[in-house]
């Protein structure tokens, strides 16, 4: 009794290895070539992502993954951008950090989850839009907020703008901030992207 | 081939290094959450949009937990992280600790966030669960009194989170070379991602205090070999688990180039640090720090 519930352990202990190593060496190689959304994705042909160089990450095997960061070649660097912009109601476009406003998101994770949705066949456009809502909750709705409306102003719409940047200008333009831990607006720079489009334009709602 | 498998995997050894590894792990995680992970805490406030659930909680088709009962579970994972660490009920502990960061990071990475640096902790946080890791430098030990005899069980636990920790690198490699090729060994990729991650925000504070990603980036032939070193190196640590010679030599170089990528490349993963602790032969650690203690007091 007690040597067949050794060796039932035994099997079991054998068992969790293998499936475990197959898991992860399995995903590592191929996920590439299986995963729904990395090859012919819906994103390289759409305007957002056209110039971005930088492949979609897909998570279908969670936990386990090909780690893709940082794979995709480099060789011309271009920077592509989106940037958030509240429009107050006097018409006037305030650059919105988006690490501040919508946080946890930054500049990256947001680019990454508008890139997956598309993946996965939703509109980024719905996205965006329940982005708006956020802010509204958080930083309209909030009135300790008040005391800081240079960083979060009261604005009626979000608009949402794509950016290509060569890789120059950017040098430049990023050398031009007194501190690299800032972020400025291009505008009241004397350096501009290659094409700064606008996509979507979030309305914001009042109650 | 039985015997071999048997005695990679199933060789006797004493709970030590298992429960070092566990402890340094768990505490690891638990100071890593509470000061360092902030991005944690605030996921479930992202609009319920986003949400789009990875295969292991696809069963929510909505976001399960509002932001303050996601706040909650956070924090009971730190706390639990901290109890395994200790030892404390760790039969029990271990184990909740593994569902409940497996659902604190199912659950971030469901809105369509993408980060990777969490992956591979939930996966040794089920090998700990699946195995005796509190039968050594715990205070469950302190209290049984165990008195360690070897076994097996403490030994596949070890081996896997080598192979594990070898399929996240070796992975990685592969990645480079199926996307890139002779880009990342040989060409411009490494130099353009150092001034790419230097002139954006999202590097580390000291990293560009520092300036290391500028400096290398001025010279390409180091950057090229930079490249090239690193695709061997985590091609390399694959075969680490099964030679001496090659983890004495190529775990510490990973270890050195994990932290060399930290500080000149954004997103530093500076989490997985806690898959190193594996490496590491604790028995001979502690036992050298004895003998030395032993010798000043002789």
């Amino acid at each position: 009794m007690g040597e067949k519930t050794t060796i039932n352990k035994r099997a079991l202990k054998n068992s969790f290895i293998i499936l475990m190593l197959i898991a992860a060496y399995f995903t590592g190689l191929f996920e590439k070539s299986i995963s729904r959304g990395f090859n012919k994705a819906p994103h390289m042909e759409h305007p957002l992502f056209k110039d971005d160089i930088r492949s979609l990450r897909n998570l279908g095997f969670w936990p386990f993954s090909s780690y893709p960061m940082f794979s995709d070649p480099y060789h011309n660097p271009s920077v592509f951008r989106i940037e958030a912009r509240g429009v107050t109601s006097s018409g006037q476009e305030k650059l919105l950090n988006i690490a501040d406003a919508f946080y946890p998101l930054w500049e990256n994770g947001l680019h990454r989850a508008l890139k997956r949705s598309l993946a996965l066949g939703k509109d980024p456009k719905i996205l965006l839009q329940s982005l708006s809502r956020l802010y509204h909750n958080r930083f309209i709705k909030n009135r300790w907020y008040d005391k800081h409306r240079d960083r979060f102003p009261i604005i009626i719409k979000i608009n949402w703008y794509y950016q290509l940047w060569d890789w120059q200008s950017w040098l430049s333009f990023r050398k031009w901030h007194s501190s690299l831990f800032k972020w400025k607006d291009f505008k009241s720079s004397p350096y501009s992207p290659t094409y700064h489009r606008l996509y979507f334009s979030s309305e914001i709602k009042y109650d | 081939m039985i015997k071999k498998w048997n005695n990679f995997w199933f060789t006797p050894s004493t709970p030590l290094n298992l429960g070092v590894t566990r402890a340094l792990f768990f505490l690891f995680i638990f100071q890593y959450s509470l000061f360092f992970d902030q991005f944690s805490r605030t996921w479930s406030g992202l609009p319920s949009e986003f949400w789009e659930p990875v295969f292991l909680i696809s069963f929510f088709e909505k976001p399960p937990l509002n932001p303050d009962q996601y706040l909650g579970l956070f924090y009971l994972f730190a706390g639990f992280c901290l109890l395994a660490g200790i030892g404390l009920a760790s039969n029990i502990t271990v184990k909740l600790t593994a569902l409940l960061g497996t659902l604190l990071y199912a659950v971030r990475v469901s809105y369509t966030e993408g980060s990777h640096d969490n992956l591979v902790i939930v996966v040794f946080l089920w090998i700990f669960a699946f195995s005796r890791c509190g039968d050594g430098f715990s205070l469950d030990q302190k209290v049984k009194k165990s008195p360690g005899t070897k076994s097996g069980d403490y030994t596949w636990p070890i081996k896997l989170m080598w192979l594990m920790f070898g399929a996240v690198y070796f992975s990685a490699a592969c990645s480079k070379i199926q996307n890139a090729g002779m880009a990342w060994i040989w060409g411009d990729t490494l130099k353009n991602y150092l001034l790419f991650s230097h002139y954006k925000t999202d590097l580390d504070t000291l990293g560009l205090k520092l300036g290391l990603a500028k400096w290398m980036a001025q010279f390409t032939l180091l950057c090229r070999v930079g490249g090239l070193f690193t695709v061997i190196i985590e091609g390399m640590t694959l075969f680490c688990s099964f030679s001496k010679r090659l983890r004495h030599i190529f775990i510490p170089l990973i270890f050195f180039w994990h932290v060399g990528f930290h500080f000149t490349s954004s997103n530093g993963f500076f989490n997985m640090i806690a898959i190193y602790f594996c490496w590491v032969n604790w028995e001979f650690v502690l036992s050298q720090l004895s003998f030395k203690k032993l010798n000043k007091a002789v």
